[in-house]
């Protein structure tokens, strides 16, 4: 059983690290803690199971418009909601988040309701048995679809110049417009990325679950317990943090009991923030605003 | 001197304006429904939560989503100790006040060492916590299906029914908002916007940043949980559902609309929300649809809110910081 | 007599970087003393330093108080009051507000007896705003008291900066750059308060760019270069101090 949960857990897992590894980016980059994060996701996962289900595209098309219709909210979120009031106080900011939060639920609450949306299992190959644990395709294709990600990801991060401008400025925003970074673009691009991150997320987790319009808010918590596990503002972290937690959760469930899984994000970051805040990853220094 | 006058003679306006309101709202039960007055019940429980949850994110202007634990804390704790330990309503209902106070209290204390994100974070954490712990409160607190309450009695007059109930409310609100409007023209509220505003210049001249900072969290779980009291009391039963995620972003939209940092902000945004769902409820979508696009108006345009937005336009309608002048 | 302020091997350290190295100094009562030096020198640490909002090594005495370690509001609360260089005003309170807040120390009305409104609570901000106000009358600026602070120019902000340090009485008043973007008439102003609280008896340490200021207020002037005191004297003596002169070669000021 143990190897069982293991391996659910690094399926979980993997969807946490990705939403945990796009709202660090934004917050890396720029200040931004995305409270609408959840339901960006949550929108990622309806928008496709639109094109895929209710518009009957093959998934490889369902999943490319997804992409790039996301990629075109974030983008006008960025540039009418959050551009406008970027030199503002982060806590402005921050509800203009949950506003937006707000206005993706109410918008899928308006055609679905409260109603759970099931979808068809995606890749009907059968599931891999390693000795008695079982792998569902499913599982497989989150697996290596997020690990790919990850690696492709941090490839870009590390190598690319765009990636380079990314790490001058989660060093210094302020730093980075000084030596000329286009602010605007670089915003732009880096919101893109991130809803981008939540889409394809939202993808990969659509064909496992039940769609519901409330699901933004509970994976916004295992998003920020994940960071908060791996060590706030670190992407490697993020990404350790969604993993750990997945594995953790389902242990946390499979050995005492499942009511005990719901609230053990919760635990995980009220248990990191009250006895070391770094998290595993994180900078040891505590700052106080 | 005619300028002295000028201003006295607004205060008085103010003043008798604000007497006449207050005699329509108690005279209300005699002439309006049932429904008309439960409306009014809410506006004033919600008026009371929005207060509490503005003297953290409003005077001291820390991100905290703490305010429905507060309110739930209060509302079982009126529960519980009126059902289970069979003391009266009185002592019921200071315990549920005094529960939300120190509750605010230990959520205080993390906050001085996280920062506002990771604040943020903790007291949302810990808010989920809380239901989790409604829905398992099991034979204490009811569990998922929530706790029937016996009926209340205070000073002998039996607390039946929506107007008599509404009347209690009423006066708790009024006394307990006049209290708030106290420390925010006394020391106490002005060394708690001052930290908020500037830890390093309050600290500067002789205020301890952490003594305020506790202050403020007590002071928010305190007011909060009479909300929470109140609306035990008028629903006559507590359930988990009541103290969601929903509720928490609706109390938030109430500080926003109403105006962060004042005290009648609050209170306005309150009436204003309270009255506005109940034409909703029947759209699926539409109460959060008309919330994401209040909240992004206000935020572009009028951050300071709907009281902030009047007090630019009318300077003198700002309130001071200052105790009444002899 | 006791110096009123006492600097002993004060150093402070950054990841890697020695701000301030050393550095002694005394400033007597009702004396004032300039800190001046080159971009860099350290003034503004050594600043942070003495009121505790950075941490340090060495001594920092106020009168036979020893204010090392100790925090902020303590250091304040002993009577050290300080301004900022971006100005510490709250700018959404209005003038009196400010100075109210100022108060603080001797007019803390308990929490219970001001929400309750009580008669003693009112007594005592009733007196707290006829202080406030005495203090802007004797400022000249009684006219702005329900201005907001926003409201107002760098240098009347300034003023009542000031004023708000010293609305409860202190023993050492530390500016930081308090002739920035001040007219010249304006920065003769603030000689003349200046020179008006030391006569009172508070001893004044100001850091200053604005060498005409330096010159024409200070009692003493203390220079720091890379962190280390450089020279100290009165305003002649530092002028002609030949280390002093090599630190600010081809600064026109001094010469």
């Amino acid at each position: 059983m143990l190897g069982q949960l293991i391996l659910s857990g690094i399926s979980q897992g993997a969807i946490y690290a990705l939403v945990a590894l796009g709202m660090t980016v934004l917050y890396r980059t720029t200040a931004v803690l995305n409270f609408g994060y959840g339901d960006t996701f949550m929108l990622g996962a309806f928008v496709f199971y639109v094109f895929l289900k209710i518009a009957g595209m093959p998934f490889a098309l369902a999943a490319l418009m997804t992409i790039a219709v996301m990629i075109i909210v974030g983008l006008l979120i960025e540039r009418l909601l959050i551009r406008p009031i970027a030199a503002r106080p982060h806590l402005l900011i921050a509800m203009m988040t949950i506003a937006i939060s707000y206005m993706f639920r109410g918008a899928t609450r308006m055609i679905w309701g409260r109603d759970v949306q099931p979808m068809p299992a995606l890749f009907d190959f059968p599931p891999i048995f390693i000795g008695d644990m079982v792998l569902t395709s499913q599982n497989v294709v989150i697996m290596v679809a997020a690990a790919l990600l990850v690696i492709l990801f941090f490839s870009f991060f590390n190598y690319s110049s765009l990636g380079k401008l990314m790490q001058a400025a989660s060093h210094s925003p302020r730093g980075a417009a000084l030596i000329g970074v286009n602010v605007p673009l670089f915003s732009a691009c880096m919101w893109a990325l991130s809803v981008a991150i939540a889409a394809i997320a939202g993808i990969l987790v659509a064909p496992v679950t039940l769609l519901y319009p409330d699901m933004g808010a509970a994976t916004l918590l295992k998003a920020f317990a994940a960071m908060t596990l791996g060590g706030f503002g670190n992407l490697g972290g993020a990404v350790l943090g969604g993993v750990v937690l997945g594995i953790s959760e389902q242990l946390c469930g499979g050995y005492i009991s499942t009511s005990f899984m719901d609230i053990f994000p919760y635990l995980v970051i009220l248990v990191v923030l009250l006895v070391y805040p770094a998290g595993m990853l994180g900078r040891a220094e505590i700052t106080r605003v | 001197m005619s300028d002295m006058s000028k201003k006295n003679a607004g205060g008085r306006i103010g003043l008798v304006v604000t007497l006449l309101v207050l005699l329509l709202l108690f005279a209300a039960p005699k002439f309006a429904n049932g429904y008309v007055v439960y409306i009014l019940a809410m506006m004033c429980i919600n008026a009371m939560m929005a207060t509490g949850f503005n003297f953290v994110i409003g005077f001291l202007g820390q991100l905290v989503f703490a305010n429905t634990a507060f309110f739930g804390i209060g509302a079982y704790t009126y529960g519980i100790v009126l059902v289970h330990t069979g003391l009266p309503f009185p002592v019921a209902f200071l315990a549920a006040c005094l529960a939300g106070g120190i509750a605010g209290l230990i959520v205080g204390l993390p906050a001085l060492r996280l920062t506002g994100f990771q604040l943020a974070i903790v007291t949302l954490a810990f808010n989920e916590l809380m239901r989790w712990v409604y829905l398992h409160s099991g034979a204490v607190g009811g569990g998922a299906s929530g706790m029937e309450m016996p009926d209340a009695q205070f000073l002998g007059i039996e607390l039946i029914g929506d107007r008599s109930k509404y009347i209690f409310i009423l006066a708790v609100t009024v006394i307990a908002l006049w209290m708030v409007r106290n420390i925010a023209r006394s020391t106490v509220g002005r060394a708690i916007v001052s930290v908020g505003a500037s830890e390093l210049a309050a600290a500067s001249l002789t205020i301890p940043p952490v003594r305020y900072k506790i202050a403020a969290f007590g002071l928010s779980g305190f007011f909060t949980a009479i909300g929470g009291a109140m609306f035990a009391l008028l629903l006559g039963r507590v359930s988990p559902e009541s103290f969601s995620l929903g509720q928490l972003l609706l109390g938030f939209a109430m500080v926003m609309v109403g105006g962060m940092g004042t005290v009648v902000g609050p209170v306005l945004g309150a009436i204003l929300l309270t009255a506005a769902p109940e034409f909703l409820r029947n759209i699926a979508g539409a109460e959060e649809i008309l919330y994401s696009f209040l909240l992004i108006g206000l935020l572009l345009f009028m951050p300071s809110g709907l009281f902030g937005g009047l007090c630019a336009l009318f300077p003198s309608l700002r309130e001071r910081h200052l105790g009444a002048t002899p | 007599m006791m110096p009123r302020l006492k600097l002993e091997g004060v150093s402070v350290q950054f990841a890697g970087l020695r701000a301030v190295s050393d550095v002694s100094f005394e400033v007597a009562p009702g004396q004032i003393c300039a800190v001046i030096g080159p971009n860099g020198a350290g003034k503004s640490t050594l600043f942070n330093a003495i009121g505790g909002y950075v941490r340090a090594t060495g001594k920092v005495y106020l009168d036979d108080t020893l204010l090392s370690g100790k925090p902020i509001h303590e250091i304040a609360a002993a009577g050290v009051r300080r301004t900022f260089q971006n100005g510490g005003l709250f700018l959404d309170l209005t003038v009196i507000e400010n100075i109210m807040v100022g108060l603080h120390q001797s007019h803390n009305i308990p929490l219970v007896a001001g929400a309750l409104l009580l008669p003693s609570a009112r007594r005592w901000e009733a007196d707290a705003i006829r202080k406030a106000r005495e203090l802007l009358d004797l400022m000249g600026i009684g006219n702005l008291e329900r201005v907001l602070v926003r409201d107002l120019s760098s240098g009347q902000r300034r003023i009542i900066e000031i004023a708000r340090a010293l609305a409860v009485p202190a023993k050492l008043l530390m500016l930081d750059e308090p002739a920035v973007g001040l007219t010249t008439l304006e920065i003769e102003h603030l000689d003349q308060v200046l020179k008006s609280l030391a006569r009172d008896g508070i001893s004044v340490l100001l850091v200053e760019h604005v060498l005409d200021l330096v010159m024409s207020v200070s009692d003493k002037v203390v220079v720091l270069n890379s962190g280390m005191r450089l020279a100290q004297g009165t305003p002649a003596e530092v002028k002609q101090d030949p280390a002093v002169l090599e630190a600010y070669l081809g600064y026109s000021e001094l010469c």
